[in-house]
């Protein structure tokens, strides 16, 4: 049966790179925010197979189920690109490809410097009360500040929104 | 009571079933079903009338505003999982804890309601 | 992958290594019968229940009785032409009706029929259902956007906003029964309520709060709105037709009419548990599919009285009632269970529960009058004073 689980993790990874390589390359910036989407669920699922059960289900939760919808939002608020939008954004993409790289051998060098190695990846009774006990007891301060963050989030959000004439 | 990997085995297995239910049945579909395409009948649907343009668009701001108060709640909605569990042995402690955090968000939700930001125009 | 608890021998001494295959296989069947049979059922009964409400016959033609009509329907479906109109986002308008369905067929792998009778008991069960809803409405943008019609988009948009509004206060009912039951696992949460004292009776609040978002995430009638025929159409569906929107709406919605209906019954009618479940726990499948059905007629019934809201009215009631309703009810239970000992919380928690329910109910219809009220009035002076010069 060992042979499973790196196969699912094969799967997985496949969507998540066919999702982000679909960000970038479609034609549509709708269609990239949906595969986005897909990416997204793709890391849900190497979350779950990290033995990260609660942190799977809030990922699909907030980012498949919010944060994907939210970007699609603001994307359909922009409207179609000008003709000559392209022109404009010439350096940008010369820039952009020149960048890629550079972070594609950062990424890889971080990973193969430090060793990602736990003695505990799965707990027995689940991810879930080690989870809570950690964000509520060890980190009851930075929940609380989260809070703050999130409020001026949402102010912020209002304030930009809001009409100036009523 | 199955262990962790064989239940997200099977979640997996059941994510793989319904996209193939959904495949079978469009192929069956496919099969068995006519296709005489006519160029009305590839038109947009929009009552008879003649489409003008393409839906693709600009739209209004407010599903925007509603889409971001969601996601504010739901990461406080997120919050309360693991709190509503272990939330009787932190006792007052986890009360006031998760009150502090609810009451923060609820001034935004009250700044919200007294700007109109959630009534629906 | 062989730590204790895979390998089980089956029933009737089947070999553990042939168990765990044919377990699986028999989990993936019957979910599969169920959602097609339930949705053939359910989309009759309501068909019946609608014609005996309406002093009609209803469909009795195909079959006695008209009991294959949804089968006859069924097939038709299958066999009518796709039309995909000129201007799809191909990719995108085939993939939705999967994006709806995929979340919904995931989820009855945690659904507990009767003890033993579930597909897996994992220990987060409440959460993977909330999060599987959530994805739901991700293809019913998608479809609304690929299939690029005026009426779809609008449709899809004002559905994404109407299930991702009603989901704040579905989750905070839910996590209102996770405070008394102290898990997320579906199992302990229906054992947690033995004998008649159901969640029901302790959280009555929570329940309707959660019926009616779980109405509106359903896209039921008072909230169908993005299907709401006499303004768009058909919404997000307008450009589906044959199998493809049978999948959409018949499977899909009738599917998650039925999850939302095991939730319900799960932590708030007790499950499985009846009469005789001790001596007999198969006979728990059918106290549980009874308690899921009675909830399913309770959604037809609504829908044969209830008029159709608007979408400004969905969207206030859902902000500006149900998300402060849940938030105190949540809040106030918590602070009761940490307050007061063992027996007592809970009867304080049922008295306030009644008491939100009693509020609700009288003070909805008189807030809805008095806001009228300040509407015709400010209207009145609106016309005075338009009027005045001329006079």
């Amino acid at each position: 049966m060992d042979f499973i689980a790196p196969l699912i993790f094969v799967i997985l990874a496949a969507i998540v790179v066919a999702g982000g390589l679909a960000v970038v390359l479609l034609p549509r910036i709708t269609g990239s925010a949906l595969s986005m989407g897909l990416s997204f669920l793709g890391m849900a699922g190497l979350f779950a197979l990290l033995g990260a059960e609660t942190i799977a289900f809030f990922q699909v939760l907030i980012y498949v189920g919010a944060i994907t919808v939210l970007i699609l939002y603001g994307v359909m608020l922009t409207g179609v690109a000008p003709a000559g939008a392209d022109r404009r954004l010439f350096f940008q993409k010369q820039a952009g490809w020149a960048l890629v790289p550079l972070k594609f051998v950062g990424v890889v060098a971080t990973v193969f410097a430090l060793s990602f190695q736990s003695n505990v990846v799965q707990q027995p009774g689940g991810d879930l009360e080690p989870l809570a006990n950690a964000v509520f007891r060890d980190y009851a301060f930075p929940f609380e500040v989260a809070s703050v963050l999130l409020l001026a989030a949402m102010i912020g959000a209002i304030a930009l929104v809001k009409r100036g004439d009523d | 009571m199955p262990d962790y990997n064989l239940s997200y085995f099977y979640v997996f297995v059941f994510f793989a079933v319904g996209a193939f239910v959904v495949g079978a049945l469009m192929t069956v579909s496919r099969i068995i079903a006519p296709r005489r395409p006519t160029p009305e009948k590839l038109r947009p649907y929009e009552s008879g009338e003649e489409p003008i343009g393409q839906a693709w668009g600009r739209y209004p701001i407010h599903f925007y505003v509603f889409a971001l108060l969601f996601v504010v709640f739901d990461v406080e909605v997120i919050f309360l999982f693991p709190w509503a569990v272990i939330f009787a042995s932190l006792g007052w402690y986890g009360i006031v804890e998760m009150g502090v955090f609810i009451a923060i968000l609820v001034v935004g939700l009250v700044y919200a309601w007294k700007k109109d930001a959630l009534s629906w125009y | 992958m062989s730590p204790p608890g895979v390998l089980v021998p089956g029933p009737f001494g089947i070999d553990p290594l042939v168990w765990v295959v044919l377990r699986l296989l028999i989990a993936v069947l019957l979910v599969v019968g169920l959602i097609f049979n339930g949705a053939l059922l359910q989309i009759l009964m309501e068909r019946k229940l609608q014609a005996w409400a309406q002093d009609r016959v209803g469909p009795y033609h195909v079959g006695p009785w008209g009991l294959l009509q949804t089968f006859a329907d069924a097939l038709k479906l299958i066999g009518k032409e796709d039309v995909r109109s000129r201007f799809t986002d191909a990719a995108f308008f085939l993939t939705a009706p999967a994006i709806t369905f995929t979340p919904m067929v995931a989820a009855w792998v945690v659904i507990p029929f009767a003890p033993g009778v579930q597909g897996i008991d994992i220990n987060i069960g409440l959460l993977y259902l909330s999060s599987l809803g959530a994805m739901g409405v991700l293809g019913i943008v998608i479809a609304g956007w690929a299939s690029n019609n005026k009426y779809s988009l609008i449709g899809g948009l004002r559905s994404a906003g109407q299930l991702i509004s009603y989901e704040v206060p579905q989750i905070l009912s839910l996590v209102t029964v996770v405070l008394l039951a102290g898990s997320l696992q579906l199992t302990k949460i229906a054992t947690a309520q033995p004998g008649l004292q159901l969640n029901l009776f302790i959280l009555p609040a929570a329940f309707l709060t959660y019926f009616i978002a779980a109405l509106a995430e359903t896209n039921r009638t008072p909230f169908d709105l993005p299907e709401a025929e006499s303004e768009l159409v058909a919404g997000y569906l307008t450009e589906y037709s044959g199998m493809r929107w049978g999948t959409f709406l018949a499977l899909t919605e009738y599917g998650n009419v039925t999850i939302v209906s095991s939730i319900m019954t799960t932590l708030w009618l007790g499950g499985w548990n009846g009469p005789l479940v001790d001596q007999a726990p198969i006979l728990g499948v059918l106290w549980f599919t009874l308690k899921v059905y009675v909830i399913i007629v309770a959604f037809m019934w609504i829908r044969l009285t209830l008029p159709r809201f608007r979408i400004d009215q969905l969207m206030n009631f859902c902000w500006k009632v149900l998300i402060p309703l849940t938030l105190t009810n949540l809040f106030v239970t918590a602070t009761l269970k940490v307050a007061l000992p063992a027996p007592w919380d809970l009867i304080a928690i049922g008295i306030l529960n009644w008491g939100l329910v009693a509020a609700f109910i009288v003070l909805i219809p008189r807030l809805q009058r008095r806001r009228l009220e300040r509407l015709r009035e400010r209207l009145r002076t609106e016309r005075e004073r338009t009027l005045a010069p001329t006079a």
